[in-house]
């Protein structure tokens, strides 16, 4: 019991290095700028909910909010389609190249950014993508295709041949099959990838910055960052009221579906 | 089957994986190859690739010390997250996994350092760590250790430290889900037989529990190599590299050279001595990987 008690003290000890620091921002973001310079460990006397209206209005974050659910949602719907049908030939088709596409899909998994950041730029300004939802979609899409399409292979591929091949004698076509049959079968690994990609696309900061110069364009992350760069412009308030604004969304995704999140997290690096 | 048959469900497979090929080639193969063109040219991102210099990049990226100070900063990042975050990162996963009260909470609040993006934690700590407002400077004042106080990212003999220390706190969350999770695995009955053997807690942990769990730590070991060389965004939102490249890692020097310095053939070519680094880095552990795996099966013999 005692050995318990420490082990809980200690674990205790790390969850309020990990929940503090939230807190913290919440707690600020709800005070006037004066009220924080006096004291950031006290409560707000009276919850300022102007910080928030500062940072959607004048900050530009309804756009930014805008910009981010478009790209996420389109990158998450594409990604996992792609990544789907892709799987399904991966495993349950025979192809020539097959195998040999199967090991370029491994290998890439460690390429790390830096070396892709550049050339993926200039193609993008040569495609005239720069500034565009279209150019941040792409390569979004491209980032979950490999672990993406492995998942869906190994997915399909433990799926027994004989369920497919008695659909196909009741008539089925191979794509019937696919959609109707053995899709279904693979819905948590669908799940899972999708968490992989909401979580990844949402938050995702580097190729947002680099590929949008007009702020116009900013995904919430990155007008978040440029917008605490001017902290003294805006005020301390707006800015920790535009980290809750951006982690919301998250968090609460992350709340509601804990048990898959953790899942989807170890099944992306175990399996992938 | 029918050769026309055979040859109708073929076309069907490539059609199948012609989307997920497409955006592999465009932004994975194709930009992969145009790097290592790039990477002979003097190109200062106007017009065509014209000023062609062979390995001339390469020669200047190996007398470059803003090369070795990168690599240095970033491989100390990469030690410190190897050994202190997953050291950290096992004691929570263990205590966790022999039952502390109300783990099912602690297992929620935390994971939460993981869930924030990247861009927001950065952001949170360069308050906490900000001189005079900083909550650290502001708890430590209160603690009577008024001068243990620093200008924890504006002077260089702190800021890797504080960056490190962010970084550290981002990745415990990862490595405690992994583990734990391999912890998960372990045959309750093996425990139990080393209790009954005499071995205290510790001693299990030592001789029973880790080296069942050495296949995962080294799957991690892998997963962290690669990340810490991708991070970007942690080190550009606090210090931009600076002061005087004390925290410039990997990312952030391939970014400075492109896109401020305007030498984008030079940057894809010290991106590329990055990538070598990183792949023999992950190539050895796989190596010991291999080893290890070899002499598990002859001891079994």
């Amino acid at each position: 019991m005692a050995k318990r008690s420490i082990m809980t003290l200690v674990v205790a000890l790390f969850a309020l290095t990990s929940l503090y620091p939230l807190i913290w921002v919440v707690l600020q973001s709800l005070k006037t700028d004066a009220d924080f310079f006096a004291n950031q460990w006290s409560l707000p006397e009276i919850f300022i909910w102007d910080n928030y209206r500062t940072a959607w209005e004048q900050a530009n974050f309804a756009t930014y909010y805008k910009n981010t659910l478009m790209v996420t949602l389109i990158s998450l719907v594409g990604g996992v389609a792609v990544c789907v049908v892709a799987g399904y030939a991966f495993g349950k088709m025979d192809f020539v190249g097959r195998k040999t596409l199967q090991v370029m899909f491994a290998l890439v998994l460690f390429v790390p950014s830096p070396v892709l950041l550049l050339p993926v730029f200039f193609i993008n300004r040569d495609l005239g993508l720069l500034n565009t939802y279209a150019g941040m979609i792409g390569p979004y899409i491209c980032s979950i295709v490999p672990m993406g399409v492995l998942l869906m292979r190994s997915s399909f591929a433990s799926l027994p041949n004989e369920l497919g091949e008695s659909a196909k004698i009741d008539g089925c076509g191979e794509l019937r099959t696919f959609y109707n049959i053995l899709l279904p079968l693979t819905l948590p690994t669908i799940a899972t990838l999708c968490i992989l990609q909401f979580i990844g696309v949402w938050s995702e900061y580097m190729w947002a910055f680099i590929s949008n110069s007009s702020p116009h364009m900013y995904t919430i992350a990155v007008g978040m960052a440029q917008m605490a760069s001017k902290k003294y412009a805006y005020g301390f308030g707006p800015v920790f009221a535009g980290m809750v604004i951006t982690s919301v969304v998250v968090i609460a995704v992350y709340v509601l579906l804990q048990k898959y999140f953790v899942q989807a997290l170890s099944e992306g690096a175990v399996k992938g | 089957m029918p050769a026309g048959h055979a040859i109708k469900k073929q076309m069907l497979a490539y059609a199948m994986i012609f989307p997920a090929m497409f955006f592999f080639t465009l932004y994975l193969v194709f930009p992969f190859a145009k790097s290592l063109q790039m990477s002979l040219y003097d190109y200062d991102g106007v017009g065509k690739l014209e000023r062609f210099v062979g390995f001339g990049n390469f020669a200047k990226g190996f007398g470059d010390l803003r090369f070795y100070e990168a690599m240095s900063n970033n491989l100390i990042l990469m030690i410190a997250e190897m050994t202190i975050s997953m050291s950290i990162a096992f004691l929570l996963a263990y205590f966790l996994f022999r039952g502390v009260f109300a783990w099912k909470w602690f297992n929620v609040v935390l994971f939460l350092p993981y869930i924030i993006p990247l861009a927001v934690s950065a952001v949170i700590w360069t308050l906490i760590f900000e001189p005079t407002i900083g909550m650290l400077n502001q708890l430590l004042e209160a603690a009577g250790l008024a001068s243990w106080r620093q200008v924890w990212l504006g002077d260089p003999h702190t800021s890797l430290f504080s960056v490190i220390l962010v970084w550290i706190w981002r990745t415990i969350p990862f490595n405690m889900l992994i583990l734990l999770g391999s912890l998960l695995k372990i045959p309750k009955d093996l425990i139990e037989a080393s209790k009954i053997d005499g071995c205290t807690g510790i001693r299990t942990v030592w001789h029973i529990i880790l080296p069942l769990m050495l296949p995962t730590i080294m799957l991690l070991s892998i997963i962290s190599i690669a990340n810490d060389f991708r991070s970007f965004d942690i080190v550009w939102i606090m210090t931009q590299g600076g002061p005087i490249g004390s925290t410039e890692i990997a990312s952030t020097l391939v970014y400075k050279i492109g896109f401020q310095e305007n030498h984008y053939g030079y940057a894809n070519a010290i991106a590329i001595m990055v990538f070598v680094v990183v792949t023999a880095l992950v190539g050895a552990i796989g190596l010991i990987i291999r080893r290890a795996n070899g002499q598990n099966e002859r001891s079994e013999r």
